[in-house]
């Protein structure tokens, strides 16, 4: 497995094609504070035709594929973007995911009121918020989701008493 | 004349001793303290930094004596 990941390089390619996203899961706790490795960006993407669009062009630009479990190069598209619900791709800076809903079928628009602004090597970032990680990732309820939750709450717990 | 020492001694609390000690929440809380006066930048650089260090770490070999 490889597992070389570019943080701010991801990041900066959707952002300097204008995609509009909210940054989730493990990157997105990191950023609220709370200190955890992963080993991959997970993003969910407004799912405009524009957007798809600038979407596409990021993802043409890192050499995007998806992960195929027999090593098909496959390759994203529009018509993937608009359908797919999920997208798991492998990029020239690591692996990428794509989500269109996370924890109780929250898209684009409900996340994005419930995130921040964070401001990163000269990027602005919509990062959600340590509550609604923690909600997804007990609504997920998946082994490696249980796993890190306790630590999870306790930032929070922290970060609350500040 | 009575030593000052043991006056102080005396002053120190009762509680375990720290070999029994543990603390009474399962997370080691200096860890969230210390990232969370990171700025956002320095605390993704952090999680960039270990995720670097696992991959040299993958390369190690052990090496056999004799």
């Amino acid at each position: 497995m490889d597992d070389e990941i570019r943080f701010v390089d991801i990041l900066g390619v959707l952002v300097r094609h204008r995609v509009e996203f909210v940054v989730v899961g493990g990157v997105a706790a990191i950023l609220e504070g709370v200190p955890i490795a992963t080993f991959d960006v997970d993003v969910v993407p407004c799912r405009t035709t524009d957007n798809n669009a600038r979407l596409l062009a990021a993802l043409v630009e890192v050499n995007a594929q998806y992960r195929d479990p027999i090593g098909r190069r496959i390759l994203p598209d529009l018509e993937k973007l608009e359908s797919f619900r999920l997208h798991l791709l492998n990029t020239d800076f690591g692996k990428l995911d794509l989500l269109t809903k996370i924890g109780d079928g929250l898209t684009y628009d409900e996340l994005l009121t419930r995130s921040s602004e964070y401001e990163l090597d000269g990027m602005k970032l919509r990062v959600l918020n340590l509550e609604v990680i923690i909600e997804a990732k007990e609504i997920a309820d998946r082994p490696k989701d249980r796993a890190v939750l306790p630590i999870l709450r306790r930032t929070l717990e922290l970060k609350r008493a500040r | 004349m009575k030593r000052e020492t043991a006056k102080t001694e005396a002053s120190v609390p009762e509680g375990p001793i720290p070999e029994d000690w543990e603390p009474e929440t399962d997370h080691d809380d200096s860890l969230i303290r210390w990232m969370l006066d990171l700025s956002p930048a320095k605390r993704l650089a952090a999680a960039q930094g270990f995720v670097d260090s696992v991959r040299i770490w993958r390369t190690a070999r052990r090496v056999e004596s004799g």
